[in-house]
């Protein structure tokens, strides 16, 4: 049993790493989104990250030396999936952003466009590309168990720094969200943080993207808030909520997914869905019970 | 000493007009109420004034060293957040300089106290939107309060608010005003600037008109605005 378990690590360190770092961060930078009111925007912006790094590999061949490197390796290297996945959130937030300062409402029928284009355009180049089958299965599904070292480090870089970014600049985020005409009054300058909350999300969902696939993304970024939410009283507790039951989520995936021999990232996030629904379930039998305040 | 003033303002949206050739000054000391029929762009006013909202045309005069509290109207505020009502005061700490830096306790106390204030202290804990109507009008009270205002604006107050808490919130008011904050209020019951305000504007056809409190208060004035 142990030598076993010692097996599996040495095989799977990275790539468990790597979902733990996910499964803590990712559902904080959900929360805010789903607190920001900006749910479809948290959907949408994976999918054309997808799509940016569908069209980087489709490009790879135009870079000799990149691609002998894939070719030496089997896979391309990692900082430059992540500058397109990374590439492909950002502009793709941007340019939400900027329509929705032009225009009041409506950018819920955008971002479903959006939506719609960016899935077609991730199958087109992905199948237009020159890579192997295997591969582009892989990077779609999120067949974590192919993440190497570098890939770690990538994420682990990215994660933390725009975890440190968020927690510094979290009350002036969060204050912006919640009553804008209040941190215009304190003079708050409110599009500085608010370009500074899409490029943290930009840069975490194309790592999150390229490391471990656009379904754990999506699912690990809004299951654990909107379960979180109507069972906390605070703003820490709703934080610390979200990791945990993103923490719990890829934690119980791991026995599940290799009991199971299935990929990894759906594994984790219909975990993290039934999870989810047990927590919220749980939290309203709580509240039917009586007053908790 | 004049705090705000707007000149020749047009006021509105790109390519809405809500309010045109408004002249209007809040001096210190003044108790100014505002009020017109449901539309007629109170909130857009007070977000003029509070510079949230940039002008369509003329200018906005702020005096010098003056600090704004603002009570939003509360139907504007989002009901997802899980605040709790210490969270929502704390809010009114911020400034620009420190807000990366931690709240000196010094300000954490005078939130503290604002929350006494509005006798809401005990509930410190509770969620925010588990509270009624009356008493997020008071923590918001409160909020604004602790930011120190020199001119506090207020969004509807008194809307969904009952009788008692009604007259918590306006005896609150006129302590403010006593204490040297100029106060501009906006209601839809008159009878709550009777012996207060001391001056009155009202939002009719587009237009920012002066009334007399006697105007309002007889029936075919209130009518005449409200309609
Ligand atoms: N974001 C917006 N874009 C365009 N027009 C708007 C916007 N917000 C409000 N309006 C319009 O401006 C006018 C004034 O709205 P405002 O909210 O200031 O009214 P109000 O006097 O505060 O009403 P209430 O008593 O219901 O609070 C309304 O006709 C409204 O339709
Ligand atoms: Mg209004």
């Amino acid at each position: 049993m142990k030598q076993l378990l010692l097996d599996y690590w040495y095989l799977f360190q990275d790539p468990f790493i790597a979902s733990l770092l996910v499964g803590i961060i990712l559902p904080l930078i959900g929360g805010l989104l789903l607190l920001r009111r900006a749910v479809f925007l948290g959907v949408a912006v994976p999918q054309f990250s997808a799509a940016g790094l569908a069209i980087g590999l489709w490009l790879l061949p135009w870079w000799p030396g990149l691609w002998q490197e894939f070719l030496d390796h089997g896979h391309p290297e990692m900082s430059y999936m992540f500058a397109f996945a990374g590439g492909g959130a950002v502009l793709a937030l941007g340019a939400f952003s900027w329509w929705e300062s032009r225009h009041r409402g409506g950018t819920e029928g955008l971002l479903a466009a959006g939506f719609a284009v960016a899935s077609a355009m991730s199958l087109l180049f992905l199948s237009m590309g020159p890579l192997g089958a295997n591969l582009v299965d892989a990077v779609l599904k999120g067949e974590i168990l192919y993440l190497d070292h570098h890939g770690l480090i990538v994420l682990a870089v990215v994660l933390s720094l725009v975890s440190v970014i968020l927690l510094a600049a979290r009350r002036p985020i969060l204050l912006i969200a919640f009553d804008p005409d209040l941190a215009a009054t304190l003079g708050v300058p409110r599009t500085l943080f608010e370009r500074l909350l899409w490029l943290c999300v930009g840069l975490s969902v194309g790592a999150g993207v390229v490391t471990v696939g656009p379904v754990l993304v999506f699912g690990l970024l809004f299951l654990p808030p909107l379960a979180a939410r109507g069972a906390s009283g605070s703003m820490p507790g709703f934080f610390i909520r979200c990791s945990l039951l993103g923490l719990i989520a890829v934690l119980a995936s791991w026995p599940l997914c290799l009991w199971l021999e299935q990929p990894y990232g759906p594994t984790a996030v219909l975990l993290s869905g039934l999870l989810a629904l047990c927590f919220h379930g749980i939290s309203r039998l709580n509240i039917a019970k009586g007053p908790r305040y | 000493m004049t705090l705000l003033a707007l000149q020749q303002a047009c006021i509105g949206y790109p390519g809405v007009v809500v309010l045109d050739d408004v002249n209007l000054a809040v001096e210190a000391g003044d108790y100014v109420g505002l009020v017109g029929a449901n539309g007629s762009g109170k909130t857009t006013l007070l977000r003029t004034l509070l510079g949230v909202q940039s002008l369509l045309e003329g200018s906005l005069q702020r005096g010098s060293d003056f600090r704004l509290g603002y009570v939003p109207q509360q139907m504007n505020l989002d009901s997802r957040f899980p605040l709790s009502v210490w969270e929502v005061v704390h809010m009114g700490l911020f400034r620009p300089g420190n807000l990366l830096t931690r709240t000196p306790p010094a300000d954490q106390a005078f939130a503290e106290s604002c929350l006494e204030r509005v006798q809401m202290a005990h509930r410190r804990q509770a969620l925010f939107h588990s509270l009624s109507g009356g008493q997020k009008q008071r923590v918001l009270m409160a909020r604004a309060l602790a930011a120190k205002p020199t001119l506090l604006l207020l969004d509807e107050p008194l809307a969904g608010v009952d009788a008692k808490a009604s007259e918590i919130v306006m005896e609150l008011l006129d302590e403010v005003h006593q204490e040297g904050c100029a106060v501009l209020l906006v209601t839809h019951n008159p009878l709550h600037l009777r012996d207060r305000a001391t001056s009155l504007w009202v939002l009719r056809h587009g237009k920012v008109e002066a009334a007399s409190l006697q105007d309002l208060l007889s029936p075919e004035g209130l009518a005449a605005v409200l309609q």
